[in-house]
């Protein structure tokens, strides 16, 4: 290797081993435009390539989506029905106050 | 008695009650009286506050709607009416809520503090579901109501990241990362939960 190229694999990689990795501070940052697939391409496969390496981070997305999975899963109590017959009530009262000019 | 109007497309429905059509008012409460009250029931989380916004809410469409100027759809205007009412009533009233940063991934030199593990391997074995549910939404309580907001429309009604943005009156963005933050406190919170869980098997 001439004196160039091993300047420019110096600025490549400064210390010898391998390029800079994604950290995994930034990984979980960009951790929801990855699961949505609104990350360019090169960063995305570079976060898969933080994956490879890391069971933190992969353990952690595996349990981000689970983390929405069973939000999505729960299901809040639908309206009682006494409570459409008092909301109805308290309407029309309202309205036909407001109709007759009064308050 | 008035006419049977529910099965009229919205649009149709919304003109007729700004010319006047009560009819078309209860046909617009009977679409969506179920949505706004869960939507009002995740952010106050108590029964008798969801009642009172829904109360407002629908007196407020019945007075404002001329001022309903069609840009947005008429759900997303009703959203945005319920959320408001719904998170005014909780200033000043609403404990403190812990901070959320508590439950957000802790990291030392950009590493994660420590491992972690896939608590979510095998949950079935550990928990049933109807307690996990439980225990979500015990989760999602404790969120901060800004939070909470944007978890509920997105995760639970469906709506778009465009929609909650045009719904809370912010930007995309801003939706987008703070529903991260929500998903990520809520991960911490199950973590912890489902750790504690596990370590009693």
């Amino acid at each position: 290797m001439n004196l160039r190229e091993r300047l420019k694999q110096w600025v490549r990689f400064p210390f010898g081993g391998k390029p800079r990795m994604m950290t995994c501070e930034e990984l979980v940052g960009l951790l929801a435009d990855y699961l949505d697939g609104s990350l360019d391409h090169e960063t995305a496969r570079e976060l898969e390539r933080h994956l490879d390496g890391c069971a933190s981070c992969l353990n952690f997305i595996k349990t981000y989506k689970t983390t929405t999975a069973w939000v999505k899963e729960i299901t809040y109590e639908e309206i009682p029905d006494e409570f459409k017959d008092r909301l109805a009530n308290f309407l029309k009262t309202k309205i036909r106050q407001e109709k007759s000019g009064g308050t | 008695m008035p006419a049977d109007w529910s099965g009229l497309p919205e649009q149709k429905l919304v003109e007729l009650l700004r010319g006047g059509e009560e009819a078309a008012f209860e046909a617009l409460l009977k679409r969506y009286q179920g949505k706004i009250y869960r939507l009002a029931l995740s952010v106050t989380k108590r029964h008798e506050d969801a009642e009172e916004v829904l109360q407002d809410v629908f007196l407020n469409v019945y007075r404002k709607i001329a001022s309903f100027d069609g840009r947005s759809a008429f759900g997303t205007w009703l959203y945005r009416i319920c959320v408001n009412t719904a998170l005014m009533m909780l200033r000043g009233r609403d404990p403190a809520h812990e901070s959320i940063d508590a439950y957000l991934p802790q990291f030392a030199g950009g590493q994660h503090a420590r491992m972690i593990a896939d608590w979510s391997e095998g949950a079935d074995e550990v928990i049933l579901r109807k307690e996990r549910a439980q225990i979500v939404r015990q989760a999602i309580e404790t969120l901060p109501p800004e939070y909470r907001v944007v978890l509920v429309l997105r995760d639970l009604e469906g709506l778009s990241n465009g929609e909650v943005a045009e719904v809370l009156g912010t930007s995309v963005p801003t939706v987008k990362a703070r529903l991260h933050r929500a998903r990520l406190a809520l991960r911490g919170r199950l973590e912890e939960s489902m750790m504690e869980l596990r370590s009693r098997q």
